[in-house]
């Protein structure tokens, strides 16, 4: 049984004037067979749909300024830009409830509650410093569609299947959308390592060889 | 009634809570020690053009996060006071430099600091030589502008600093003229 391999891919820097899908076909050409998984990065994704926003273009209500206080330090929705890029998709008050529920949540040892009822974007958002330059300027969104951008990847390209992925050098490792009979818990294990790399190795395609064998 | 005085007096405390809770939060407070600046050097001598830097403290004094979105030096030297030069600016963090003039956003942790190299770039605009050029140089001004973000919306702020002609002088190895 062949091993399985991954294999990273290096592009340009990416813009909102790309199209993700002939982007990976393009780069990809002449790499990637019927066995192998295509894994994009989410952010790249996100950005190549245009979902990112300037914090200086963003409008910040009173309930953002007062929101994100309550969010760790760290989060990327501790910024009232952070938060208020959230709001503006998910809508205030969504977002102001599900906090409150989660605080209350956690008084009672139940966690995640915020992330669950304050909308799919919660956990998608990177607030700058997030993402490469000259993205780094930039509030990032997660990618819309996350499923019909996979679909259409794995029936352009013939692989076995397609992912998008939200990995860290943290060893976070997050599959946002994944095709149809692909393991996407075995994909995040296999991309804890980061293969999509930092800022400048600039490869935010990785494909996996032999994922196929891999996974039977 | 008596309810809606317990409900007033919940409110009033959940109020107090919340203030008492910012306050022991606290926030960024980004310093940009201009006082403390290292002495310019020369970092570059050409026929036509030096280059001098400084390196200034951005201290983060607060409890939580801040970023720097963006720095910029912003040369004050207009033709009107001293046309030999033409001046460039620069801002440069230290731990990461780049030759793209680029200012990569960055995030100063509570209680840390980074280090920016404001860099100006003086180039002979007349005759091609910039020592004979700098020996009626006046002061130079510039100021350090930034793009600062935290727990608060983002403000573009501004700091000061001088490059006094003298020190230019002493830096390049030559006198001043009689102007």
């Amino acid at each position: 049984m062949p091993d399985v391999e991954i294999v990273s891919v290096p592009t340009r820097i990416l813009t909102t004037k790309d199209d993700i899908v002939d982007i990976v076909e393009k780069y990809t050409k002449g790499k990637i067979g019927e066995n192998d998984v295509i894994s994009v990065a989410e952010s790249v994704v996100a950005i190549t749909q245009g979902r990112i926003v300037r914090p200086e273009e963003l409008k910040l209500t009173r309930v953002a300024l007062f929101c994100c206080r309550f969010i760790p330090d760290q989060g990327s929705l501790a910024s009232p830009h952070g938060m208020q890029s959230l709001m503006d998709v998910e809508g205030k008050w969504r977002v102001a409830f599900a906090l409150f529920a989660g605080f209350l949540g956690k008084l009672v040892g139940q966690n995640g509650i915020f992330y669950k009822w304050g909308g799919e974007q919660t956990a998608l958002i990177d607030d700058v410093t997030g993402t490469m330059p000259p993205f780094d300027k930039h509030i990032v969104y997660g990618p819309k569609n996350p499923q019909d951008v996979v679909k259409r990847l794995k029936e352009r390209l013939g692989c076995f299947g397609a992912v998008i992925a939200d990995v860290n050098d943290l060893k976070r490792s997050r599959i946002v959308g994944v095709t149809d009979g692909v393991d996407g818990s075995k994909v995040a294990h296999l991309l804890i390592d980061n293969p999509f790399g930092n800022a400048s190795q600039k490869t935010p395609i990785v494909i996996i060889k032999n994922f196929k064998q891999y996974q039977s | 009634m008596e309810v809606l005085y317990v409900i007033a007096g919940i409110l009033v405390l959940c109020v107090i809570a919340i203030k008492l809770f910012f306050i022991k939060e606290g926030n960024a407070k980004v310093k940009v020690r201009v006082d403390q600046r290292t002495p310019f050097k020369m970092e570059e001598l050409t026929k036509d053009s030096v280059t001098f830097s400084t390196k200034i403290e951005f201290a983060n004094a607060g409890t939580q996060c801040a970023t720097i979105m963006d720095c910029f030096v912003r040369a004050q030297l207009p033709y009107e006071q001293f046309d030999g030069v033409k001046v460039e600016g620069k801002a440069e963090w230290e731990q990461a430099p780049r030759e793209d003039d680029y200012f990569e956003s960055v995030l100063i942790q509570k209680k840390q600091s980074i280090y920016v190299l404001a860099k100006v770039k003086l180039i002979a605009r007349k005759n091609g030589d910039i020592k004979e050029t700098l020996t009626h140089m006046v002061d130079l001004p510039m100021d350090i502008i930034y793009l600062e973000l935290g727990r608060r919306p983002w403000k573009l702020l501004k700091e000061h600093i001088l490059l006094p002609n003298e020190e230019i002088a002493k830096i390049v190895g030559i006198e001043l003229a009689e102007d």
